[in-house]
């Protein structure tokens, strides 16, 4: 749908989301001091508390396609993943109407069952490792995509994907990011918390 | 990701890219090894995109785990969409 009028972000969501990172943090602080205790409270209790926060919601809740609605998915296929079937069943299963891959190989992903769903392959390139993409769209959508050179820098580039389509008479352009791992960029930052 | 920020405003692409046209609304779909806490996820948000799961969600709907043994409890991979568009609901599974 498109929206009539600007919304600002929630404050609520923010804080939420601090909160637990925070808690998270202060949990693998203690979690290191008492690792000799695999078992105890200290290891169940985080367990308990993120399965009750994570309970994930179904596609199945997703609203259908329609005129007004577009259905997007992004799939990290994971280039080591040898359960193929199992994953294209499940994507195949969530009904989107344009998919990104990362992490596309060639082999951890059976196009051939998507393509009996009436899909095509939009942008197919296979690389080792972290560094291939995919771009697979419903047969009756009008896209283009095209492969982009990574802007940064360095031996770790992996490239991008753009897609340009029509829907509700917008120009949409769809853009398929894997970005690197900076871990310790991000332990950096959690410690400044 | 900040470069690719630097293609955004106001939810609209700045520049033709590829296949992508200047002033096409954007989405931008990915695994970006990024919480939200870190500058380039707060950097897109500048430029007038929105993130479709916390548009939709209460939960933090978590996609990577430290060890594999151990539950997710982060979020990197996210759909940011144009705030032009509206997101009727979006899942992470």
């Amino acid at each position: 749908m498109v929206r009539s009028e600007k919304e600002t972000i929630d404050m609520k969501f923010v804080l939420r989301e601090y909160l637990i990172t925070v808690l998270l943090a202060k949990y693998f602080v203690i979690f290191k001091k008492n690792c000799n205790k695999i078992g105890s409270l200290f290891f169940k209790m985080p367990c308990i508390l993120s399965k009750i926060l994570i309970i994930r919601g179904s596609h199945k809740q997703l609203p259908q396609s329609s005129k007004e609605v577009i259905r997007i998915g992004i799939a990290n296929l994971y280039f080591k993943n040898k359960e193929r079937d199992s994953i294209s069943n499940t994507l195949n299963k969530a009904n989107f109407d344009i998919l990104v891959s990362l992490e596309w190989t060639g082999h951890n992903l059976d196009l051939s069952t998507l393509a009996k769903s009436g899909y095509k392959t939009i942008l197919n390139v296979q690389r080792q490792g972290t560094h291939g993409i995919c771009v697979i769209a419903k047969e009756n959508m009008n896209i283009q995509s095209s492969l982009i050179r990574s802007p940064v820098k360095g031996p770790c580039r992996i490239p991008l994907s753009i897609s340009r389509f029509s829907w509700m008479d917008k120009k949409i352009s769809l853009v398929g990011v894997h970005a690197l791992l900076l871990l310790h960029h991000a332990k950096k930052q959690l410690h400044q918390l | 990701m900040r470069t690719i920020s630097n293609w955004v405003k106001d939810g609209k692409l700045q520049r033709d890219i590829g296949v992508g046209k200047k002033d096409d609304l954007v989405i931008i779909a990915g695994d970006l090894n990024s919480t939200w806490f870190q500058s380039s996820i707060k950097d897109l948000m500048n430029t007038g995109l929105i993130d479709a799961y916390r548009e939709a969600n209460w939960r933090p709907g978590p996609t990577w785990s430290l060890f594999k043994w151990f539950p997710s409890l982060l979020r990197i991979d996210y759909i940011f969409v144009s705030s032009n568009l509206f997101v009727k609901n979006a899942w992470t599974g």
